[in-house]
């Protein structure tokens, strides 16, 4: 149906490697029945892949689980479909060019962020990285755990008595 | 107790605004028996619709009508629709301000007198003094509740982020180091609570600590049964008669009627946009580049400090978020001293920014993701920031101006603000720059990166002050020079930007001014 269905013939197996753990996945988004795979995902299995392959790209942190990406970015298949299509597409085009296979498939992270680094003044990759900038940080259950930012403090009186300035500077 | 004026009750002071300058000077004026009308663009908001949390915030109360960032800077990339961060409420951007309280040195009050012509720089002096402003200071500070010897408020205790800063600052050598002064409670003053260090100064302070006209000035006003405030009403023109005295003004309310409030006086407080906005939107046959323009210096001397951040990584976490924002102040660099290589001074604050704005404003650029970022982000609580308050340069281009064709709801030409970097700005942020670094490095920092500009909450003097009307649009009252019974009560009566956060002038510059339409009222003269 999309280009990227004939470009990109990344497999189900694939995608779900490439989440890491499908239990982490399935965590925070909503599944079609009998599935670790939310709809969307199912529906459009290459195009979620490379989304989040380029999610994971543009704002690396090893320790964030799969589903903190793809949650925020889901929107965009049907917002921005084709833009997305075409994008993905693109930087396929552009990987195979460059190193003989598709985007998501080099291996290495600096050799992928050299291929988005080509098309970073683009609408497709501003588009995905301005929606992740605010999906993926704004997201409170990533916050305290893995930041360790604590969030809306007013409803617990602050920080009064709770450590605004309980730093003691014993480096110096 | 509400109040409510008729439309062709021509006896009201209509007032444009209601933050730092248009809601104290209602407040000033309804305690001396003056009526007046307050025009509120945006909407009137409660304590318990603040939120710690700072996209919801940003979302709720910014004013977010359509602008045009423009001119050589990074900005119009990064931000093309949202040259400032200020708000839209009843109680404008004293919702959002950090709180940060200092007073204009006097030399920044003669800017040219001081510092002569420089090429591409616009100076002049302002017409009062420092010695003419103190005394509103001292009332200002009162008013508000300033930590320090106007209250007798002690500062704040030092936080984990100022701790930080200052450790670094001591070692190369500052010695101006305070928690203060602040206009945020540390004890139960002027009826309201002490601050509970929540941190998000800047979304809205829940507990009302912070002094803001929204839950002071504004409802005080009301309740003197002097001032009606009408939220969700948008002023789109201001009107005069032949002899060239403001009549009225016509306003769009929250459903887009429109309607003419008939005026004895027109005060502008609408922040440095939409002031000079108003003013040009104005333009008629007896006025056609605008109200009180005949000088061509409306919309002109766009000031917003020269900026930028400093964060540094430390060894340990400091939990910058913890307390208030703008936790502490370095004033060593604040001096005129134009051996550094530039005129003018700054000020080293103190700040922090959560998890979703660091993550935001740390680059915007295009180019601003990938490991240099996240690393940087894995890292946040050991984050500590500084924010760098220089003096900015009245530059003639800088300014707002009215775009041709586009148009906003209200079919008003929607403005462009356009800025440039004057040459002195570039040489001071560098300094700037350079020296908050050597904090850091000198507080043990394992890494230490700029953060570009951000949207700015600092915007001054699109309607200058000056003694002579070829120079300015207002005079040292902030009457405007061309029309009596027009006043301008907010940041954009500027001459200069000074070193200093602008609310605290703001303020102090409206108590006078209500003074000064007090005595002119009985005199007849208005």
């Amino acid at each position: 149906m999309t280009t990227s269905s004939r470009t990109m013939p990344l497999s189900r197996r694939r995608f779900l490697t490439l989440s890491g753990q499908g239990a982490l996945v399935a965590g925070g988004l909503a599944l079609s029945a009998g599935s670790l795979w939310p709809r969307w995902a199912l529906a459009d299995p290459d195009l979620a892949a490379g989304l989040l392959r380029m999610g994971r790209d543009i704002y690396p942190h090893d320790a964030i689980a799969d589903t903190y990406y793809l949650t925020p970015l889901e929107p965009l298949l049907n917002s921005h479909r084709a833009l997305i299509a075409e994008g993905l597409a693109d930087l396929n085009r552009r990987a195979r060019d460059t190193y003989g296979k598709d985007y998501g498939d080099v291996t290495e992270e600096t050799d992928r962020a050299m291929l988005l680094r080509e098309i970073e003044d683009g609408d497709f990759f501003q588009t995905v990285r301005g929606t992740l900038v605010v999906g993926l940080y704004d997201n409170p259950e990533l916050w305290e755990p893995y930041f360790g930012y604590q969030g809306s403090s007013w409803q617990r009186g602050g920080y009064l008595y709770r450590g605004f300035d309980d730093l003691v500077i014993d480096w110096l | 107790m509400a109040t409510r004026f008729d439309y062709d009750d021509d006896s009201v002071v209509v007032i444009i605004g209601s933050g730092a300058g248009g809601g104290t000077l209602a407040h000033a004026l309804a305690k001396k028996g003056i009526n007046s009308v307050v025009l509120e663009a945006g909407k009137r908001y409660q304590m318990n619709d603040i939120e710690n949390d700072e996209w919801e915030m940003f979302k709720k109360i910014s004013w977010l009508d359509e602008r045009i960032t423009a001119g050589p800077r990074q900005l119009t990339d990064t931000f093309p629709g949202l040259p400032a961060w200020i708000v839209k409420a009843v109680g404008g951007s004293t919702i959002h301000w950090a709180g940060v309280s200092l007073r204009f040195q006097p030399h920044e009050f003669r800017s040219h007198s001081e510092l002569g012509d420089i090429a591409g720089a616009n100076l002049l002096d302002w017409p009062i003094s420092y010695e003419d402003l103190e005394p509103y200071y001292v009332k200002a500070e009162r008013h508000m509740g300033v930590t320090g010897d106007s209250t007798g408020m002690p500062y704040h205790q030092w936080n984990n982020n100022f701790k930080v800063l200052a450790a670094g600052a001591e070692r190369i050598g500052y010695t101006q180091l305070r928690s203060g002064p602040m206009a945020i409670n540390t004890e139960q003053y002027d009826e309201r609570g002490r601050c509970m260090q929540a941190g998000f100064c800047m979304q809205g302070c829940r507990f009302g600590a912070k002094w803001s006209t929204m839950y002071t000035d504004i409802p005080r006003a009301e309740a003197s049964g002097y001032c009606e405030v009408r939220p969700r009403s948008m002023a789109l023109t201001i009107e005069h008669d032949d002899k060239g005295r403001a009549t009225a003004v016509v306003y769009a309310d929250g459903d887009g009627n429109r309607h003419r409030q008939r005026a004895r006086a027109v005060c502008v407080a609408g922040n440095s946009i939409e002031s000079p906005r108003l003013l040009l939107n104005s333009h008629s046959s007896l006025f056609p580049d605008g109200l009180a323009n005949s000088s061509g210096q409306v919309g002109r001397n766009y000031m917003t400090h020269a900026t930028s951040c400093i964060f540094g990584v430390m060894p340990k976490p400091v939990h910058m978020h913890r307390g208030t924002t703008f936790a502490g102040i370095i004033s060593d660099e604040a001096r005129l001293d134009r051996s550094r290589g530039f005129a003018g001074g700054y000020t080293l604050e103190v700040m922090s920014l959560g998890v979703p704005f660091f993550a935001k404003f740390m680059d915007p650029s295009n180019a601003g993701w990938g490991r240099d970022i996240t690393t940087a982000l894995d890292k946040y609580d050991h984050l500590s920031g500084v924010w760098i308050c220089g003096e900015d340069l009245a530059v003639e281009k800088n300014g707002v101006t009215l775009h041709d064709t586009k148009k906003d709801q209200h079919g008003l030409p929607v403005p462009i603000v356009y800025k440039g970097d004057h040459p002195n700005d570039v040489a001071l942020r560098r300094h700037g720059e350079q020296q908050a670094t050597k904090c850091y490095e000198a507080a043990g920092a394992e890494r230490v990166f700029q953060v570009p500009d951000f949207p700015t909450s600092h915007n001054v003097g699109t309607n200058r002050m000056s003694a002579r009307p070829a120079d300015g649009v207002v005079n040292q009252w902030g009457q405007t020079h061309d029309i009596d019974n027009l006043f301008i009560s907010d940041g954009s009566q500027f001459t200069s930007s000074g070193a200093e956060n602008p609310t605290l002038t703001i303020v102090a510059l409206a108590l006078r001014q209500a003074d000064h339409i007090a005595e002119r009222m009985q005199r007849q003269e208005i």
